[in-house]
């Protein structure tokens, strides 16, 4: 090449580094890779949390239920909700979540009632309730088999959860704080240990047969309890005369288990609440990825899990359950919460590898508490820069870049919601209906991908999922119809099966109250705002026609 | 019923900034006057689009180009589309031939030429918009320019009494702005960047002009350092291109603000100050008893991000981000 040819080239290299260093100055910088994200998804659905309990209901709920159908089934039944939440969120790449396009796509304040009610009060709720779920599942578990009982009983009494609540609670704030920078190095270190605990809960129950599982299982409870007797069997003998009686492969039962199925798999889409904080957000593919990738991975595992839950004696466990939703008196006699982990543990050679389970087990629910932190602190952030909230919930800490006011009121809504959670446990009667508290968010989200190409038809022009159509019509509109369909397939089971929970008046009126007084106080907080600082909170949620 | 109740009372002010030669964005913000329903109309620097993408004719009459990491290569009549999504994200459309794109990319005079040209002319047009629209109205406009902005385009805007950089004007009755374009050093070596000492003096000649300080507004383009709203990843200048510093996979932040700035507002304690220049970096803080903004920036995506103000005698009354 020529002196002039290269000194052609040399120039043109530079008007092209000129554009490349352009462009990262004119978008949003991104701190977490779409891998992070794919992991934040499988967290959010929680390894041992809400799939126990579609678990432990089988039994007692839908005895003829597959459960590893069930899950496989979820996978293809939420396709139209995630591909709804991945597409918008692709479309509106910045933190605040569904809030965020549900509120310029729908109703400004209903998207705040309902994402006040599904990300805020209610995940305050249960992030109340992870604290506890660490200690009865990994904490009190590993001091008994230290042989510490009287730990044990401390930490699993009134004074032991409420100071070591508050003690996770406010660890958990503490890991929320530094920001998304900190919490991407967290995340992937928890996930590790999620990881070895995943593999090792797989190849131990993979490892096991109904023999050896009873045997285990007999020489447990003799250690723990001191008595010697064939508990296994006791077990499937108190069962049969409690009413359980295993029954023949059923679609229905299978069907109805799907509700419980979304009590885990209906989570994997956070992602989009830190969507401002993810490289690559306004690629659709790479948002579907991150977000139904996390609902394949976790569906496949829970459908696997169960496959080789078998291995301990489908009998048993199902007895197991069973007793446990029952309430039977004689499930007291069980040290442990029963669930798959216990059975795991129980299963496992030996104490380090039980050990280790319990440690990701914990670190998975930790991960959650810290990521509820996050998700809830840029709920109400987004909602704070739409004035909806005091401006003090949208400070960023010059220190962490972090919004620290949110942060500390999550904290303190979590301990509120700690104290009855400890010591009046049977306010969780009153909070069966909760899953018509998160509901709405859903219905919004398939609304929002109906009305987008007619309400905001510039912008979804502009947007990288108007490609996508079939027949002509777009995709997302599709996704929306379908996501409407399945809420109401999710409702269905609701309002027919008491046993869910919805046909609690007391439960229903708490929630209908929580988005009534949401209602409330968004229009009194748009007056207020009208009348006293000249800010139309309408603006937020209107878009500018360029002409 | 609540534009009526905000009508009476107080003064608002939209304002938004690094809009980077986006025609659609810059044709919102004229339309915001009326849609939020405001008294004055600011836009902070950074106005002018950040390069040329030469539209090449080809002997067969079709035309290529490439621009935002993608190819093109479009029939004549489809070529003028192709120019409104060049438009769309900022930059300048140049229609030429292949020889006269390798003169363009072999001269940086040529280059900078051309740039003129379609700055000076996109930015012509612009004015001529603001007064074919705005000329029956109350609605004042201010547009300053930014570091990224060359002196050429604030003249123009000068002579069009639009320009309200480095003098201090009336926005009502009650408030004065003074407007400052210049920034402290940057990676990105550009038209109006200094030294923050040199940045402090350019600040305190214009503030000797200012009556009132408790009501005055700072429009200073380069936002405080370490506010929070000049938080930006950290940037290795001594390569080409500049690359974000990354440690354990993740970009450092730092706050990319001026001191001189911050020192100023820290000194002077203005009731308000307006910045950009960070785009990523949407925000208000308060520093002691200034309230200071930057809307950030999606010019490139066609957003219009800004920020309505809205304040009286007695101070700011309430502030709104907006994303149109």
């Amino acid at each position: 090449m020529g002196d002039k040819e290269q000194k052609v080239r040399d120039e043109e290299q530079k008007v092209k580094n000129k554009e490349l260093f352009i462009r990262p100055k004119s978008g949003l910088v991104r701190v977490l890779s779409v891998h992070d994200a794919l992991i934040f998804n499988i967290v959010c659905i929680a390894f041992f949390s809400g799939s126990i309990y579609a678990f432990q209901m089988t039994s007692y709920l839908a005895p003829g239920a597959n459960v590893s159908l069930t899950f496989l089934l979820t996978i293809l039944f939420t396709l139209p909700l995630y591909l709804s939440w991945a597409m918008l969120a692709s479309s509106f790449p910045r933190s605040g979540g569904d809030y965020v396009f549900t509120s310029r796509l729908v109703l400004p304040s209903l998207a705040f009632a309902a994402t006040f009610s599904a990300w805020i009060f209610w995940q305050l709720w249960y992030n109340a309730c992870f604290p506890i779920q660490i200690i009865w599942q990994s904490i009190s578990p590993f001091l008994v088999m230290m042989g510490n009982s009287a730990a044990s009983d401390w930490v699993l009494s009134h004074t032991g959860m409420l100071v070591v609540g508050i003690g996770l609670l406010f660890l958990a704030l503490l890991a929320a704080i530094p920001g998304m920078s900190f919490y991407a190095k967290l995340q992937r270190i928890l996930f590790a240990f999620t990881i070895v605990s995943i593999i090792l809960l797989l190849w131990v129950l993979a490892s096991t047969n109904p023999a050896s599982f009873a045997e285990r299982f007999n020489s447990f409870m003799a250690a723990t309890t001191g008595n010697k007797m064939d508990w296994y069997n006791q077990v499937i003998n108190v069962a049969k005369e409690a009413g359980y009686v295993p029954a023949p492969f059923s679609w229905y039962d299978t069907l109805k288990l799907i509700p419980v199925a979304m009590m885990c798999m209906g989570y994997g889409f956070w992602s989009i609440m830190i969507m401002g904080e993810i490289k690559g957000a306004k690629e659709t593919k790479l948002a579907v990825y991150s977000i139904y990738g996390s609902v394949i991975i976790m569906g496949l595992f829970f459908a696997s899990l169960y496959a080789l839950l078998q291995n301990s004696g489908s009998l048993f466990y199902n007895s197991l359950f069973y007793l446990y939703m029952k309430g039977d008196p004689f499930i007291s006699q069980i040290p442990f919460w029963p669930n798959y982990m216990f059975i795991a543990a129980v299963a496992s050679p030996n104490l380090l590898c039980t050990y280790l389970i319990q440690l990701g087990a914990a670190a998975n629910v930790f991960n959650l508490m810290v990521m509820m932190y996050i998700v809830g602190a840029r709920v109400m952030f987004a909602q704070t820069f739409d004035r909806i909230w005091p401006e003090k919930l949208s400070y960023l800490g010059t220190r962490y870049i972090s919004p620290i006011y949110a942060l500390i009121v999550y904290f303190i809504g979590s301990v509120i919601w700690l104290i009855p959670a400890v010591f009046y446990p049977e306010i969780y009667f009153y909070f069966t209906a909760v899953v018509l508290g998160v509901l709405l968010a859903y219905v919004l989200t398939g609304i929002a991908g109906i009305t987008f190409p007619i309400r905001m038809k510039d912008a979804y022009e502009a947007s990288p999922i108007a490609k996508y159509k079939i027949m002509g019509v777009p995709l997302i509109q599709i996704s929306g119809i379908a996501t409407l369909a399945f809420c109401g397939f999710l409702l269905y089971w609701y309002l027919t099966v008491p046993e869910l929970g919805l046909m609690n008046p007391i439960s229903v009126s708490i929630v209908l109250i929580v988005y009534v007084v949401s209602i409330v106080y968004f229009y009194i907080i748009r007056w207020y705002r009208a009348k006293y600082q000249g800010i139309n909170i309408d603006l937020a949620f209107k878009n500018i026609p360029p002409e | 019923m609540v534009k009526a109740l905000q009508k009476k009372k107080f003064t608002r002010i939209f304002f938004a900034t690094d809009i980077h030669g986006s025609e659609k964005v810059f044709l919102k913000f004229i339309g915001a006057a009326k849609f939020y329903g405001v008294d004055v109309l600011i836009l902070g620097g950074d106005i002018t689009g950040k390069m040329v993408v030469p539209v090449r004719e080809q002997a067969d009459g079709t035309f290529k180009c490439e621009f935002m990491d993608q190819k093109w290569h479009v029939k004549k009549e489809e070529v003028e589309k192709l120019e409104e999504k060049i438009k769309f994200v900022g930059f300048y459309p140049y229609r030429t031939t292949e020889g006269g794109a390798k003169k363009l990319y072999s001269s940086p005079k040529e280059y900078e030429k051309v740039y003129k040209r379609l700055a000076t002319d996109r930015l012509k047009r612009w004015i001529e918009i603001v007064q074919e629209r705005l000329k029956d109205t109350d609605i004042k406009v201010y547009i300053a320019g930014g570091n990224d902005d060359p002196p050429y385009i604030a003249d123009l805007l000068t002579s069009s009494n639009l320009n309200p950089e480095e003098r201090v004007i009336y926005i009502d009755e009650n408030h004065e702005m003074v407007s400052l374009a210049y920034s402290n050093i940057t990676p990105w070596k550009t038209p109006r960047e200094c030294s923050e000492e040199k940045l402090a003096k350019k600040i305190e000649d214009l503030l000797t002009k200012v009556e009132n300080m408790e009501n005055c507004i700072f429009n200073f383009h380069v936002p405080p350092i370490n506010s929070t709203i000049d938080t930006a990843p950290k940037v290795d200048a001594t390569t080409m291109p500049p690359k974000y510093v990354v440690e354990r996979g993740v970009p450092v932040m730092i706050g990319a603000g001026s001191v001189a700035v911050r020192e100023a507002i820290e000194k002077h304690q203005p009731l308000l100050g307006l910045h950009g220049h960070i785009h990523e970096s949407r925000g208000a803080i308060k520093i002691g008893r200034t309230l200071c903004v930057n809307p950030g920036s999606e010019y490139s995506e066609g957003i219009l991000r800004g920020v309505i103000i809205s304040f009286d005698e007695k101070g700011i009354k309430g502030y709104q981000f907006t994303s149109g």
